[in-house]
């Protein structure tokens, strides 16, 4: 009976996505931007994680971007540390990009050196 | 004067009828809770109490017209808004402490008082059970002056003297000094506690409007973290970037 109130309260409880949630305006919710790269820093501060990452183009130039998400304090709870990522990690980058054409993004979901982390 | 005299009477009659009150055996509500959220409260549940504007009162609806909020369908990037958590790193008080998406801590002092701990943004309410009245006398404050007592399973908390520097929701609805909440804890099950929050603000609204949170029991392992709005920086730097004009 416990295990299955825990059961029911696990998945009656928020299932809180890797974004950030404010209203969003400043960027474009409409399409799906994908980017994979190099991380050159982890910022697991709250209330938004920032990764830092290296993009390079197939010209070889390249860029510095920036990507936020969700909290520290929830994804602790799914199992993160503040060492899950490391600079020289290649992580894929799912999410949203600045409307305004800048090196930002909203992240919806990170893949790195090809694992999941989206759970 | 009056009102206080009115809410204390009957929480010292309470304890003073034999068989009533906190000294009885009361329920326990100890635990870390986070949020239950229904596929009905999902499109509003990180800023809004309910799907639409609560009654205000023009002096509440002119208020609200001066808010740029960073959520809604009002909202602006939260470089440009004027919320005052995310402007000025003021509180959040309560009741907007429970739109934010984070745990609630409660801590038993049995026969003194109930604690409960806000992980959004490290806030306290001391809720006194032993009897004592209302304490108003610092003046208004962010989170109030708040008593309580056991009716039955329900934890029945009442707060008075809050400033009117906080926002009700993240929406920008306001509050005044006149602001009196009630809020009704009850387990509803070993797992599942309800909070129906009475919101009685007569400057600001029309009518006093009711409703109700629902919270799930975390594992024992769960605890508090910290979460402070200094840390705010970094993410509305961020959205400087991702919101300056376009090149």
């Amino acid at each position: 009976m416990l295990t299955r109130l825990l059961l029911v309260s696990i998945l009656l409880a928020p299932v809180a996505s890797l974004a950030a949630h404010h209203a969003d305006t400043n960027y474009d919710l409409a399409k799906d931007f994908s980017l994979t790269g190099v991380v050159t820093e982890f910022r697991f501060v709250n209330p938004h994680l920032q990764i830092t990452f290296d993009v390079t183009d197939s010209q070889g130039i390249v860029t510095k971007w920036m990507a936020q998400g969700t909290s520290p304090n929830m994804l602790v709870n799914r199992g993160w540390t503040n060492v899950m990522l490391k600079p020289g990690d290649t992580v894929t980058i799912n999410g949203h990009r600045a409307k305004n054409g800048s090196a930002t993004m909203k992240l919806v979901k990170i893949f790195m050196n090809g694992k999941d982390l989206n759970h | 004067m009056l009102p206080r005299i009115r809410l204390a009477l009957p929480l010292l009659l309470t304890l003073a009828i034999p068989g009533t009150g906190f000294a009885q055996a009361a329920p326990d509500l100890s635990g870390v809770w986070g949020r239950i959220v229904s596929a009905e409260s999902r499109p509003y549940y990180l800023h809004a109490f309910q799907p639409t504007d609560p009654p205000m009162t023009p002096w509440g609806e002119a208020k609200y017209k001066e808010t740029r909020p960073s959520f809604g369908e009002r909202g602006v990037p939260v470089e440009q808004t004027n919320d005052p958590v995310y402007n000025g790193c003021h509180p959040p008080g309560v009741p907007r402490a429970y739109l934010h998406p984070f745990p609630i801590q409660i801590v038993n002092v049995p026969g003194r008082e109930v604690i409960i701990l806000y992980e959004y943004d490290h806030l306290v309410r001391h809720v006194y059970t032993d009897g004592r009245p209302h304490n108003t006398a610092t003046g208004p404050t962010w989170m109030g002056s708040s008593i309580g007592k056991w009716e039955g399973d329900t934890f029945v908390v009442d707060t008075i003297g809050f400033n009117d520097k906080t926002w009700l929701d993240r929406l920008g609805h306001p509050h005044s000094e006149e602001l009196h909440l009630v809020e009704r804890f009850r387990r509803v099950d070993a797992n599942t506690m309800e909070i129906d929050l009475t919101i009685d603000d007569p400057k600001a609204y029309a009518r006093p409007w009711t409703v109700q949170m629902r919270y799930t029991l975390r594992p024992p392992e769960w605890r508090i973290l910290e979460l402070v709005c200094e840390d705010d920086a970094t993410f509305t730097d961020f959205e400087k970037i991702a919101g300056a004009p376009a090149k």
